[in-house]
Order: structure tokens, then sequence, then C-alpha cells
């Protein structure tokens, strides 16, 4: 859903309906956790990496950070970017946009590091479009 | 139906979760009958409780980013086509820090973000009066709060340019109330509170050390969000027509206090 669509109905609500005070907490883990690359996945789609790159340089003061991301596992990264959990829905949301996904709440959740990002945006574009293999 | 606010429509800024200032509020209102729409960024919306807890006290949710002019203008419509036209009272609790996210100490702000943190935390409060004071949408003898902090007057380095914003929030209290004061008898003031342990709290540094010594410099220890929310109601009622304009400190007394024993004796 767009941003601006939220605004002309009542707010879209997360499935479950389940108090999400402990949400908070996962998401700052889950950022202080996720590295922009992993050394498990070494083969990233160069269209929805750039795309995926140009929604969280919006975030950071350091883009320059994001330029070689392929190989680095630096824990510290995500906290030189300097993003913040406000940051992270800022990019989640973001996501849903450019590739017209959903990605539900519970799915956030799950959440650990960049590949698990990358890897269910590119199962939903797959889902999308099942005749075109990760066409971002 | 019974209660202070019996028969009253009222706009609550800020629900995020159940520690939220705007929440006790919003409760307390409630107890006190009167009917209520809850508003917020829709992105806060969706990765928080308030839906949960706007069914709680059946008030439906308007989504608005408060730094968007349109996203207010909306806002104010759809208040008065859920409410059925004019409303009474609304409680501005909006406030967020970029420099302060993105650890920037008051000597090094981006402008960007200092422009973007005014606009949330204060401006927000003049967008929302301008739109109702052109729409017509509040009853006469309506009342609008905005909650803020002595930082304003008095400087806490943590606080950051947060100060500069309640100081901005503050004037727009007083020069807005003047207008809707003369044409409607709409009341506009803000509360200073004692820090109250927040989502928002927790993001000034230092934040349980200062609440120790605020607790310590108060007189009467720092007031609870709780008694806030009766005072609110209070002040929503039409026992404070006459109160507009004004910035009331409740805050246990630290506002007034130089000094007490409790702070002393750590010296000695």
């Amino acid at each position: 859903m767009e941003k601006k669509d939220a605004v002309k109905k009542n707010i879209p609500v997360s499935p479950g309906g389940a108090a999400k005070s402990t949400f908070k907490k996962v998401m700052v883990d889950a950022v202080k956790n996720s590295a922009l690359v992993s050394k498990g996945n070494a083969e990233y789609d160069p269209i929805l990496l750039k795309k995926l790159k140009s929604i969280i340089v919006k975030y950071t003061e350091h883009p320059e950070l994001l330029e070689d991301i392929a190989g680095q596992t630096n824990e510290n990264f995500i906290e030189k970017l300097n993003i913040d959990s406000i940051d992270f829905v800022e990019i989640i949301v973001d996501t849903e946009e450019m590739f017209s996904i959903t990605i539900e709440d519970e799915e956030i959740k799950k959440l650990t590091n960049f590949d698990e990002l990358y890897n269910l945006i590119q199962a939903k574009i797959k889902n999308k479009n099942p005749n075109s293999a990760s066409k971002a | 139906m019974s209660g202070l606010l019996a028969g009253k429509k009222g706009i609550i800024f800020g629900v995020l979760n159940e520690d939220s200032i705007a929440w006790k509020v919003a409760k307390q209102c409630k107890e006190e009958g009167a009917s209520l729409i809850f508003t917020n960024n829709p992105l806060a919306v969706r990765f928080s409780d308030t839906e949960a807890l706007a069914k709680l006290v059946d008030a439906p949710i308007v989504g608005a980013d408060v730094s968007k002019d349109e996203d207010i203008l909306h806002l104010v419509d759809q208040a008065l086509s859920i409410f059925g036209g004019k409303f009474d009272f609304a409680l501005h609790s909006v406030a967020m820090s970029v420099n302060i996210r993105k650890k920037h100490p008051y000597h090094e702000l981006n402008y960007d973000y200092y422009h973007k943190t005014l606009d949330i935390s204060a401006v927000s409060l003049h967008k929302f009066l301008q739109a109702c004071f052109a729409k017509d949408a509040i009853n006469e003898w309506g009342s609008v709060l905005a909650l803020t902090f002595i930082a304003s007057h008095r400087i806490f380095p943590q606080y950051n340019e947060m100060g500069d914003a309640k100081a901005l929030l503050e004037g727009i209290v007083r020069s807005f109330g003047l207008c809707y004061g003369e044409k409607k008898h709409v009341r506009v003031n803000s509360i200073s509170q004692s820090p109250v342990k927040t989502t928002a709290g927790g993001g000034i540094p230092g934040f349980d050390h200062f609440w120790n010594f605020s607790d310590e410099l108060s007189p009467l220890g720092n007031a609870p969000a709780a008694d806030l929310a009766k005072f609110c109601a209070m002040l929503f009622s039409d026992y404070s027509r006459f109160v507009t304009m004004q910035n009331i400190f409740h805050d246990g007394g630290f506002s007034s206090t130089g000094l007490t024993e409790k702070i002393i004796s750590k010296f000695i």
C-alpha cells in the first residue's frame, strides 16, 4: 500500500492484532545484527541490489559504506550506518512500495540480517512473476 | 452519560503504546465520557500498539503525517465527518528529533534534520490549529493542549534541539491562543510535564539519571503520567474555560525549586 493511500483510509492494521510492544526490541536487534552482505549469499541480482541500496542510502549519513557491499560482514556495519528502528521501518515500507509487495509483520520479525531481507524480497518478487526469475 | 467530558469529542495525537502519555490521557478522557479519535503517523500505527489501544476506547484511527499539510487538512475533515460535526478538544503529543536519532550534538546540527524536528514537534501544532480555524472545526469554548517540557526555558544538554522545538511550540500556543480565543473562545495551552518514561523519553541519552535528578529536585516528586491525564481532562472540561495562552507546569514543583535537601546532601 502506498504511504499516501494509508492516509486516506483507516490505517492498515497488521494481521493478528497482537500487541507489538516487543516488536521494537526485535527490530532494533535486527538492525544491530544486520549486515549488508553475507558470506553465505555469494550471488546477488545486481538490479535488485542496486534498488535496495537506493532505498537504504536515504537513511544513512554514510552512503560510501554502501559502495562495496560484497564480502563485508562487519557486525558493526549497521551501527556505522547509524540506522535506527524508525529508519528500519521506513526502509521496509519503501521496499514494499518499490517492489509492489507486502511484507507481513511476522515476516519482518524474522529478519535478522540483510541476506534474509534480500531473499525475502526476491522470493516475493518471484511469486508475483513466476515466469521471470528474480526480476527486480 | 456522566463525567467531566460527557458529550465532548476530541482528537488525541501520539498514542503509540501503553507507556504513551497520550494513551493515559485518552483513557482518562474516555472514562470522563468523551468520544475520541486517535491520530498518528501511519507508519507508527502499523508498527505499534495504536490499533489495539484504540479498540479499548472505541476510537477510530485517522492516519496523518504531520509533516504533510494535506494530511492535517484530511485529518480535520475526517474528524468532522466521523464526529458528525465540530469537536471540542485536542491533545498535541507529537515530537521527534532527527538530530538526536542521528547522534548530532547541538553544536553540530544538520539543518535539514533541524527543520524536520521543528516541523514535526512544533509547527505541526500551528498547522492543526490553522486547519481547525479555517474549517471552524472546534466548538465554542473548546480546548487544545500541547505537551511540552521545561527544557524550553532551562537548558539540559542531552535534550538537544528539542529544547528549541518546545520553545517554538510554547510560542505557537500563545500566539494562536490569541487568535482562537478572540474568534471562538477556544483555549490553547501547553503543559510542561515532569519527565515521563516513554518510548520518546528513552531516546534521550542519560534519561534515567535525569529522571532521578528531577524526582529529587521536585518537592512532590515527578508528576506521574496518570495524574497528568486527570489534569488534561480538567483542562479539556468546562472547569477551566478562562485558562488560555498559558504554559502550565505540572511538575511536582521542579520549575520553582532551586535546591532540596536530597540534592545538597549528595555534596556533603
